[in-house]
């Protein structure tokens, strides 16, 4: 067998590096922001980055287009960012998973109910759950986990129902049965640990969802207003000027993939280390 | 065959709780007829507008008539359009699932073998480049590729044009857009599903029987491991209209996406519905038959 | 007097030879783009579209004058009775003669309080509508009304037997007018294809087809016009002008249009109920940068009014307060609020040019002497029902159109708006004796005195004169002035 490029404690090493930074940038973000990210200077805004023609150390990622710094306003997004992002991902993963089990589990009644009720919610667009909630809750970020949270929970459902009831009638459930062990139990010990590599790709890949849909959502009043500092934000403004400064929006982009990726690196890292089943070299 | 006979009975459940939804949202959220009218308007003309629309009514009187008409298979009048909704709907409905068909195809004949790739290549370079491609097309806006491959294969090259609907060249950037939307969760789940279901013990039985590895990966591996991207089927199918709603406004493809974002945000109501039912339909018969694909291919699926 | 040389201004313009037509299309790339072409459904946006086909009695160009187009002059008899001279051999589409009977039917439908029809309310004070004779139409108002022929330049004149016939919503599907161009192909969301009226009585459009495009993305709009496929565009985004005037090929033409982009003010609880604070926000704002940086200098800063130089009412005495944050902060103490206040501005997202980076800009700058303002992005239907209930906070940013006249916006600062959230009695008196006769003097003299009381009581901060920005080919040759008023008037537009 050819040798690996990278192995699992690679990937563990990679992944825990860019995810340790990024939540450092969040935690420590007041002191390593070279600027007030709210500080607005109209005279010098869309200054392009260090590396580019014009660009200069003052303001080593340029500015955006109120002359904000643009490193400064990346360090403090990564905040709420990466807090809605993972919180809202959680939030639907913990509903999605558990209903999905259920229904793939026990079937029948409960399967139906729970998997119509999945049907449907999958048709409604967000865009109208988003209306309602600001509607009745106003915005906020509690509000806007809670939105995020509770419109991506069906992905989940599906795929573990799906997987559920075809782990259901593999002999080491049927043997768990005949020892005695009751339905949570095996929902629990048995058929989770199962779904657990294809729930972790998925819920890696939400997180960049979640923090891109913020951006859609504060149009509507829904998400966090302007001034405030998140990724989705910065993307946002950079979207009207793509062409001219189109470092706002691919640097903004570029903190997104990389927090992915360390997620995602980190997850596949650390599961293929602690898996039991686990053969050949690390 | 009776699941499948339940299942069939089952299909108006979910479209009626998603007509339900969509018309109570709606309706206790904004009024048509202020979004209408405008400014400019006058109590008279407003008054007069409610009585026509049958606004006047309490919402559970209107939502009764509103049920009452669909049933006979009417959607009622779009206000901002000033014709049936159905019909507006039906007009802008092809330009759309062309979009989807085919956007939702290469994203599944890419995905599925790009995950396979990356899974036969595991942890070596083809799944290094494939999975950090999956990542970086997840965390790109729509927009955002949508923009830049106008900039690249319409004004740098000239190869295509950059917006509208008129002839085939105008529909290869938009469902390039879409696919990428929609891609890297096919490829990250099959390349997961497929090293998952490898490592299961009766591929290492087969194996040990001396089936070769091709073999093994298509004959026990790969219907082993469609489970999970065969229900992402379904699912990217809810997806997809928000996919879609970005690339039509992105190239100005006229499809239902955009008809139905500003029918929401005009509060009009008998179009969002007619629009959200034809999308509701197609998830909940998609779900069903990737439900009866799934008990198809894995035989331990007991439909019960 | 001032419609008969008009009128003649117009005989001349139709005595000049008429250009050879031009085979091919132009094309225009659309950012606005309504959901019908029904002359009665949509607000002010549907007319660029419907006077494609359609025509007015009389009409506005594109510096927002008043023009002749089916009544070639008027007179007034009376204060309050009109008389149109209709032009002669103006025919249908399908060959019909135009008559005055088309002219009353059309007037009667709207003004009918039976009938829905959106933009009713500009000719709203109309009594009755007479024939004379074919070619002669009196229109008697209820008092008398200066406004009148403005209000008639947003009202398209339709056929009497066609609609009759058909309906009014089923008229309108597949239009037939007397307008410049002939109906072709609708089709929804996408285009609007035409083919020119040779027998206009506006002279016969230079070329052979037109096609309207939405392209609602502005940025792909400015691709389109860089590839060729569209001549003119609407709407550039700022941020994107310099990429259209580096190409030798490309033009950008701008145009302060009538709509001011304001900050009003709720003068009805604190902190904004102390005019010196609103003065203060008036001297924090540094308007002439916010034009420079965000409008690319384009359009105008207002003179500290709410109309822009060019609308009938402009006061010249009056300008902008000079941006001065020491005085801004002096005025917040004296105010009592030497902690600054924490406030929001309300505004929509992309009905107005730059509207939600022209909000955060001023919000930047009110913080800056400790005026924290956050920027609350509102979607339209909630904005509709905010505006309705008087409740749009502290602070909201909205564009007042006059099309010309200081009537139509001055109108949201009165009582009879019920969208007001600041009232002056000899405001609200002035304006109604504005609107209330015919001597333009009169009427400016009280314009001016209405611009002075709110320069004063700053019910709201007075931005800018937005501009409209259109991209043009230099394929297209002659015949294309950017309007004020955002209508496309493309049938004398040449190509190359």
């Amino acid at each position: 067998m050819r040798r690996r490029l990278f192995g699992p404690r690679v990937k563990l090493a990679v992944g825990a590096a860019l995810v340790l930074l990024m939540v450092a940038c969040a935690v420590f973000a007041p002191w390593l922001a070279p600027h007030d990210p709210y500080a607005q200077d109209l005279m010098a805004r869309l200054r392009p980055p260090v590396w580019a023609d014009r660009g200069s150390w003052a303001h080593p990622l340029g500015t955006d287009n109120f002359g904000r710094d643009l490193l400064s306003r990346l360090i403090h997004g990564s905040r709420l960012s990466i807090l809605v992002g993972l919180a809202a991902m959680a939030l639907a993963l913990t509903i999605g998973t558990t209903l999905g089990i259920l229904a793939g589990y026990l079937g029948g009644r409960v399967e139906q109910v729970v998997m119509r009720f999945a049907d449907a919610w999958q048709a409604i667009p967000e865009i109208l759950l988003a209306i309602v909630v600001v509607a009745v809750l106003g915005g906020g970020v509690t509000v806007l986990i809670l939105v995020l949270g509770f419109a991506g929970w069906e992905v989940y459902t599906r795929v573990t129902f799906n997987l559920g009831r075809s782990l259901r009638e593999r002999p080491f459930v049927e043997a768990a049965i005949a020892a005695g062990a009751g339905g949570g139990y095996i929902m629990w010990r048995h058929l989770l640990p199962q779904m657990i590599p294809v729930l972790s790709v998925i819920a890696t890949l939400q997180v960049g969802q979640l923090i891109l849909q913020e951006t859609a959502l504060s149009f509507l009043g829904l998400g966090l207003p302007p001034p405030t500092a998140t990724w989705g934000n910065i993307l946002a403004e950079g979207r009207e000027r793509l062409w001219v400064a189109p470092w706002i929006a691919n640097l903004a982009g570029c903190a997104i993939i990389l927090l992915v990726l360390g997620i995602n690196l980190l997850g596949n890292g650390l599961r293929e280390l602690l898996d039991p089943k686990r053969v050949g070299r690390g | 065959m009776a699941y499948l006979l339940r299942r069939l009975l089952l299909v108006p459940v979910p479209l009626l709780i998603v007509v339900v939804f969509v018309f109570v949202v709606l309706r206790l959220t904004g009024d048509p007829v202020a979004i209408y009218l405008g400014i400019d308007a006058t109590p008279e003309q407003e008054a007069l507008l409610r009585a026509e629309l049958g606004l006047d009514d309490p919402v559970p009187v209107q939502f009764a008539w509103f049920l009452l008409d669909l049933l006979q298979g009417d959607f009622g009048n779009s206000l901002q359009h000033r014709a049936p909704a159905m019909e507006l709907v039906g007009a802008r409905l092809p330009a759309t699932l062309q979009l989807a068909a085919m956007g939702l195809g290469l994203a599944i004949v890419l995905g599925v073998l790009g995950g396979i790739a990356a899974a036969v290549w595991n942890d070596r370079l083809p799944d290094l480049v494939l999975t950090a491609l999956a990542v970086i097309g997840q965390s790109m806006p729509s927009f955002w590729l949508g923009i830049l491959l106008i900039q690249l294969f319409a004004l740098e090259l000239g190869w295509l044009p950059t917006s509208g609907r008129e002839g085939w060249e105008s529909a290869v950037l938009p469902t390039l857009t879409l696919a990428v939307f929609l891609l890297p969760n096919f490829i990250l789940v099959t390349r997961t599903a497929v090293l998952e279901t490898a490592r299961e013990q009766f591929v290492a039985t087969a194996r040990a029987r001396g089936v070769g590895s091709a073999r093994a990966l298509f004959r026990h591996v790969l219907p082993n491991a469609l489970n999970p991207v065969v229900s992402l089927v379904g699912l990217q199918l809810g997806r997809l209209m928000g996919g879609a709603v970005v690339t039509e406004t992105v190239f100005a493809w006229p499809g239902v996406g955009r008809l139905m974002v500003s029918a929401i945000f005009q509060r009009d109501v008998p179009v969002v519905i007619a629009g959200v039912f034809i999308v509701a339909v197609t998830i909940v018969l998609a779900n069903l038959v990737v439900d009866i694909v799934q008990a198809a291919i894995d035989p331990r699926i007991r439909l019960r | 007097m001032r419609s008969s040389l008009l009128a003649l201004g117009a005989a001349l313009a139709l005595a000049m030879p008429a250009a050879a037509q031009q085979r091919g299309q132009l094309v225009v790339g659309a950012a606005i783009f309504t959901d019908s072409i029904a002359p009665a459904a949509g607000g002010y946006n549907t007319l660029s579209l419907v006077y494609q086909t359609w025509d007015p009695l009389v009409a506005r160009d594109h510096n927002d004058d008043i023009v002749p187009a089916l009544a070639e002059r008027w007179e007034t008899l009376s204060p309050t009775h009109w008389r149109f001279h209709l032009r002669r051999s103006v025919r249908w589409h399908d060959g019909t003669p135009f008559t005055a009977e088309d002219v009353k039917f059309t007037i009667d439908y709207v003004t009918n309080p039976r009938t829905v029809y959106v933009r009713k309310g500009r000719i709203a004070g109309i009594a009755a509508v007479e024939v004379v004779d074919p070619h002669t139409l009196d229109i008697r108002t209820t008092s008398p009304a200066p406004l009148l022929l403005r209000g008639l330049a947003d009202i398209a004149i339709e056929q009497r037997a066609i609609t009759e016939r058909l309906g009014p919503a089923e008229a309108a599907r597949r239009p037939v007018g007397t307008g410049p161009w002939r109906y072709v192909e609708w089709i929804s969301g996408d285009r609007y294809d035409l083919q020119a009226n040779p027998e206009y009585w506006g002279g016969a459009p230079r070329v052979e087809r037109l096609r309207i495009r939405t392209i609602p993305e502005g940025s792909t709009r400015v691709a389109s016009l860089l590839a060729g496929e569209t001549h003119i565009i609407e709407e550039v985004p700022v941020d994107l002008i310099p990429s259209v005037r580096q190409r030798r090929n490309l033009a950008i033409d701008a145009v302060e249009s009538s709509v001011s982009l304001v900050l009003t003010f709720d003068t009805r609880t604190p902190p904004f109920n102390d005019v010196r604070v609103r003065r203060a926000v008036d001297h924090a704002i540094n308007k002439p940068q916010i034009h420079q940086q965000m409008l690319e200098g384009l359009g105008s800063v207002l003179d500290g009014q709410l109309v822009t130089r060019a609308t009938f009412g402009h006061n010249p005495n009056l300008q902008a307060r000079p941006f001065d944050q020491a005085r801004a902060r002096a005025l917040l103490r004296e105010a009592g609020f030497p902690d600054g206040i924490d406030t929001r501005i309300n505004t929509l997202s992309g009905r107005y040019l730059s509207d939600v980076d022209i909000a955060n800009a001023a919000a930047g700058m009110m913080r800056a002497i400790g005026i924290r303002a956050s920027v609350n992005v509102v979607e339209g239907a909630v904005w509709s029902r905010l505006d309705r209930n008087r409740e749009q906070g502290p602070i909201y940013q909205v564009g007042w159109f006059s099309v010309g006249d200081a009537d139509f916006n001055t109108v949201w600062y009165t009582e009879a708006s019920r969208r007001n959230y600041w009232t002056n009695a000899e405001f609200d008196r002035l304006w109604e004796e504005a609107r209330s006769t015919l001597d333009q003097d009169a009427r400016r003299r009280a314009y001016h005195r209405m611009m002075e009381i709110m320069h004063e009581e700053v019910p709201s901060i007075f931005l800018f004169g937005l501009p409209r920005i259109y991209g043009r080919s230099n394929r297209v040759a002659a015949g294309w002035n950017p309007p004020r008023d955002s209508l496309l008037r493309l049938h004398r537009v040449e190509l190359r």
